[in-house]
């Protein structure tokens, strides 16, 4: 009985050790198999995002560009002539302006409403369900219906915000997408609009998160309403919101098909943001070269605003675990 | 699962996939055309030219119409991939920047002898596609010739008492007149656009008063813009111009060519001056309620009388698997029958037996204004860096027209800008043009 028990554990560990294979397919090992699946996948990825990265790195420092040069490889090495052209170009610091003005009041103004709107929202109410998916609406739609939309909404002359501003109230008609100060406005009025939905949701997904006894808690102890959102939900939302800011901060710096559909490009209007500018030196002059290097600066200048932001958020994280 | 129901599906899939390929090549051998695509941008002779092309009975011709910000991009990163349509359709300002990357044929001797070139308007045969200036070297062909028209509301002219202006100064009166006379809601409506985004828009429009106003934009034997561009009399056109502005549709600085027409169509305003290749716009009774309300006229001048020349060349591209067959297209579209054809629809030819025949003049109420206005046409850089000089133009030309800027600050930033854009591609001034044939057409069809 024993032999009989030992013979068929024997089987069992054998079974175990290897599968039922056919013989044909024993060279297919596991470790040839996690290659097979992985290596075309891993390098896909190398091909479509890595080899860019590095290609026009190296672009950005030759003077590429299809209209003088037959092949990439004929293109002069400048070194880093055209970062120095850039950097000296009163251009690109009006560029950079004009992006500060857009990204700054947009990030500002969806935090404030989003975080504001769901902090109301942090609440039960009858239909909050419903309001809160309308609320999400803008943000599912494509940039480019938004900004066509918001075109024809903001028409000085057709347009149904000036037939509430000057039609109905009597105030004098904005030139909302002509005038450089309005055009900048709406700009960030559209994205607001489109985006601030986002920041809401990430607010409440952080707002229900928040431990009920915490606040039953601090109502034991009859705190009151500022001091429980300034020591309690705040400090424990904070991480989630810097999130919403990174995000908002990175996606309105690269901002560039509403710019496009809504003052078309902010040519001769005080919206041509670096995204644009840099379109026109790639896809207008092709220069190639030159606007490598551009989307290299770009590329910096959001990496270090991301990793102050990234900094500060694991210092809260700290200061929250503690 | 046992191997039998395996087996027998793959012998399905493999069987479905041979019945697909043989499937999809059996038709192409049997129609044994080629397939030629053409490139343009969207506007009413695009969708003409695809009605025409309809009928070549040696290929399958399929016209691409993109929205016209898109126009030059798409076609040059269609180039630096070596690839794109056969036949592109490129504005007389894109030639240098096409021929210099050698991304066209040279049809210079091709042409001698499938063309009949003396039948052309000189002027035309030269701006749609000779480069350098003056070489006799053609990488095009004419596909539209264009000049901009008066199109005004006959009903309130006749109530004010006007007639088409012959000046710029005394369109000026008239729009002013009419704007406060409430006779329209706005006089004088453009498209006054300067982004990359509406191309030329603003630019064309303002050259012609710049010209008339006896103004020039550069000097292209010695390329200087310096002294040239912010002279006096260009001060005075585009303090001209701001006050035109002020005429037009509120908000209306960012209009362009859809916008303009629409302005006129809905009696929104009582004139624009516009291209016309637009024509069709405003005949459409259904899309334009004001059709029989309008009336056509030259374009005014001023000092002098100087239209903007507008239309473009078809060329065959450098990198078209199809060299022959698209000769063989240029041939038959060049042909008198197919410019026949051409402006039955709506086209309009450069060939001058075409414009002095019947067939054309009755082909639509303002074609006998083209042929009086295309005589008065003149064009403006053909170089590589248009694209740069263009950009500059626009976004300071619509911050003056718009009030945003003085226009003497406008006019000198353009010449600082445009005159660094020269003289860094040119540091030896003009003998630095150069052209790179993208081949040779030889082989004749």
């Amino acid at each position: 009985m024993e032999k009989q028990l030992e013979q068929f554990s024997d089987v069992n560990a054998q079974q175990l050790v290897r599968p039922p294979t056919r013989r044909r397919f024993r060279w297919l090992t596991d470790r040839l198999l996690v290659n097979i699946f992985l290596w075309p996948t891993f390098l896909l990825l190398l091909f479509i995002t890595v080899f860019p990265l590095v290609w026009s790195l190296y672009l950005s420092f030759t003077s590429y560009s299809p209209k003088r040069d037959s092949v990439w490889t004929a293109a002069p090495w400048v070194g880093f002539q055209n970062y120095a052209e850039l950097l000296a170009d009163k251009d690109i610091w009006a560029r950079f302006t004009t992006s500060a003005a857009v990204v700054v009041p947009t990030v500002l103004f969806e935090f404030l409403l989003g975080f504001g709107v769901a902090f109301l929202f942090s609440r039960q109410f009858k239909g909050r369900s419903f309001i809160t998916t309308a609320i999400l609406i803008p943000m599912m739609l494509t940039t480019v219906v938004v900004g066509l939309f918001w075109r024809f909404m903001l028409q000085a002359d057709i347009g149904i915000v000036n037939y509430f501003i000057h039609d109905i109230f009597g105030f004098p008609a904005v030139f909302w997408l002509t005038d450089t100060k309005a055009a900048l406005a709406s700009l960030v009025l559209v994205d607001a609009w489109q985006w601030t939905p986002f920041v809401f949701l990430i607010s409440l997904a952080g707002l229900s998160a928040v431990p009920k006894y915490l606040y039953e808690a601090a109502e034991v102890d009859r705190a009151s309403g500022w001091f429980k959102f300034r020591h309690i939900t705040l400090p424990l939302i904070s991480p989630l919101l810097l999130i919403a800011i990174i995000f908002r901060l990175m996606d309105t710096y690269k901002l560039f098909d509403l710019v496009w559909v809504l003052t078309n490009g902010g040519g001769s209007t005080n919206t041509k943001i670096v995204p644009s500018y840099l379109y026109e030196i790639a896809f207008g002059s092709l220069d190639i070269g030159k606007a490598s290097a551009l989307g290299y600066i770009m590329l910096v200048v959001i990496i270090a605003l991301a990793n102050i932001l990234v900094r500060v958020l694991n210092q809260l994280k700290t200061e929250s675990d503690k | 699962m046992t191997r039998k129901p395996l087996i027998l599906a793959s012998l399905i899939l493999v069987c479905a996939l041979l019945l697909g390929v043989v499937g999809g090549a059996a038709p192409v051998n049997a129609q044994a055309k080629p397939e030629l695509s053409i490139i343009w941008f969207a506007w009413p002779p695009c969708d003409k030219l695809q009605t025409l092309v309809n009928s070549y009975p040696a290929a399958t011709v399929s016209v691409k119409c993109v929205p016209i910000g898109q126009w030059h991009d798409t076609i040059f990163t269609d180039f630096v991939a070596k690839g794109g349509a056969d036949l592109p359709i490129l504005d007389s300002q894109y030639t240098g920047e096409a021929v210099k990357g050698g991304h066209l044929l040279d049809l210079s001797q091709w042409m001698k002898t499938n063309v009949d070139v003396d039948q052309y308007v000189p002027a035309a045969l030269a701006a749609y596609g000779e480069y350098p200036p003056n070489s006799k070297q053609y990488y095009g062909l004419p596909a539209m010739t264009d000049v901009m028209i008066q199109v005004y509301r006959k009903d309130i002219f006749e109530k004010e008492g006007f007639k088409p202006a012959t000046t710029w100064t005394e369109l000026l009166t008239q729009m002013q007149k009419i704007k406060a006379d409430g006779a329209a809601p706005s006089g004088f409506s453009w498209f006054w656009c300067g982004a990359a985004a509406c191309y030329d828009n603003v630019q064309t429009a303002w050259n012609q008063i710049a010209w008339s106003f006896g103004g020039e934009l550069w000097d292209p034997t010695t390329f200087k813009v310096k002294g040239i561009l912010d002279s006096a009399e260009n001060v005075k056109a585009l303090r001209y111009a701001a006050e035109l502005y002020k005429t037009s549709p509120a908000g209306s600085g960012n209009f362009g060519f859809g916008e303009d027409v629409d302005a006129v169509c809905t009696g929104k305003a009582a004139e624009t001056i516009i291209w016309v290749g637009f024509g069709p716009s405003f005949t459409d009774k259904q899309g334009c309620p004001q059709s029989d309300n309008l009336a056509y006229a030259v374009a005014p001048g001023e000092v002098k009388h100087v239209l903007s020349l507008g239309g473009m060349g078809i060329g065959v591209s450098s990198y078209t698997q199809n060299k022959d067959a698209s000769l063989a297209f240029l041939k038959w579209f060049e042909s008198k029958d197919t410019q026949l054809e051409w402006v039955k629809i709506g086209g309009y030819s450069a060939r001058t037996d075409i414009l002095d025949s019947d067939t054309f003049k009755n082909a639509a109420t303002y074609n006998s204004v083209f042929a009086d206005s295309y005589k008065l046409v003149k064009d403006f850089w053909n170089l590589p860096e248009y694209n740069d000089l263009l950009i500059v133009q626009g976004e300071q030309l619509n911050l003056a027209i718009t009030g945003q800027e003085d226009a003497q600050i406008a006019l000198t930033t353009i010449a600082d800008k445009q005159q660094a854009i020269l003289d860094k591609a040119y540091p030896n001034g003009p003998s630095g043009l150069s052209a790179v044939t993208g081949g040779e057409a030889t082989k004749a069809p």
